[in-house]
């Protein structure tokens, strides 16, 4: 997959499996893992990148006499998986024009 | 390789990011390899998915790392102009200094020469007024001229010598007066 989509995609990913209630880096990756391919290297920059926009919040709590991250969705994360969703359907259309190969007669 | 080392070389590679930065992302992969180890992976099977140190901080670096961090351009201009002053400077002198001797190194040997040569036409034309031994006879007044100059050139060298010395020493003084003064005053 084209690596810029990818990482389009994977940031609606992170954001959907923490629409489910707040999440931690391993228990994301392992959520995540199954739909599309995703390190330990490529899931911080996103977190990261994801809190900087606003996207989500971190909270480090005691788990296990360790400390453990934990990331949760704010309304403007909620808000981008919305808009995610409206542009994916946008592509669905423009995704059947191209499987059909061109104008229908 | 044990989580302890691996730890060590993805902090050598990280360093171009800041120290903050650096920890986070060490306790972030600390977190992981609790998790994993909790869910029942062993040590060499966690280092093998998290993959080498340095392709994992590859992709940080090429995050938000990317361009190199060239620090104010101000600093570094005066960066380079301290290390001209006080590297460049000194260095050009010591390289200027070797040069001159060097090139009077030079000249001195045509002057060898030059009075070889001399000496060879002194040492015939002697000969010729004077036979053998009336030559080698001039040729002892030569010498004898020579360790003469020799001794009148001892006092004014001897003398330059100790100024050198004394020179060099006063400059070791005035700089470290100066490196000290600039300590107390900061």
């Amino acid at each position: 997959m084209d690596a810029q989509l990818k990482k389009g995609l994977l940031d609606v990913c992170v954001l959907s499996v923490l629409r489910d209630g707040e999440s931690y880096g391993y228990k994301i990756i392992t959520d995540i893992a199954p739909y599309i391919e995703v390190s330990e290297s490529t899931l911080y920059p996103i977190l990261k990148r994801l809190e900087t926009a606003g996207a989500l919040t971190t909270q480090s709590r005691e788990y296990n006499g360790r400390l453990r991250k934990y990331y949760k969705i704010t309304d403007k994360g909620m808000q981008k998986i919305e808009e995610f969703i409206e542009n994916a359907r946008e592509f669905e259309r423009i995704y059947q024009f191209i499987a059909k190969g061109g104008i229908q007669k | 390789m044990n989580k302890a080392q691996w730890d060590k070389r993805l902090k050598k590679k990280l360093s171009p990011l800041g120290k903050e930065e650096k920890e986070k992302i060490i306790a972030y992969y600390d977190e992981l390899y609790y998790d994993k180890k909790d869910a029942g992976l062993s040590e060499e099977e966690i280092l093998a998915e998290f993959g080498t140190p340095e392709a994992a901080a590859e992709k940080f670096i090429e995050e938000y790392g990317g361009k190199k961090d060239n620090g104010n351009p101000v600093a570094r201009f005066f960066l380079a102009a301290t290390l001209f002053l006080f590297v460049g400077i000194p260095l050009l002198i010591v390289l200027l200094a070797l040069a001159a001797v060097g090139l009077a190194v030079f000249i001195s040997g045509f002057a060898v020469i030059a009075a070889g040569l001399a000496d060879f036409v002194y040492f015939v034309v002697q000969m010729c007024m004077f036979g053998a031994s009336g030559a080698y006879v001039a040729h002892l007044g030569i010498g004898l001229a020579a360790m003469g100059v020799g001794c009148l050139l001892i006092p004014p060298f001897l003398f330059l010598t100790k100024k050198l010395f004394i020179l060099c020493g006063k400059l070791f003084t005035v700089t470290g007066r100066y490196i000290r003064g600039k300590k107390e005053g900061a």
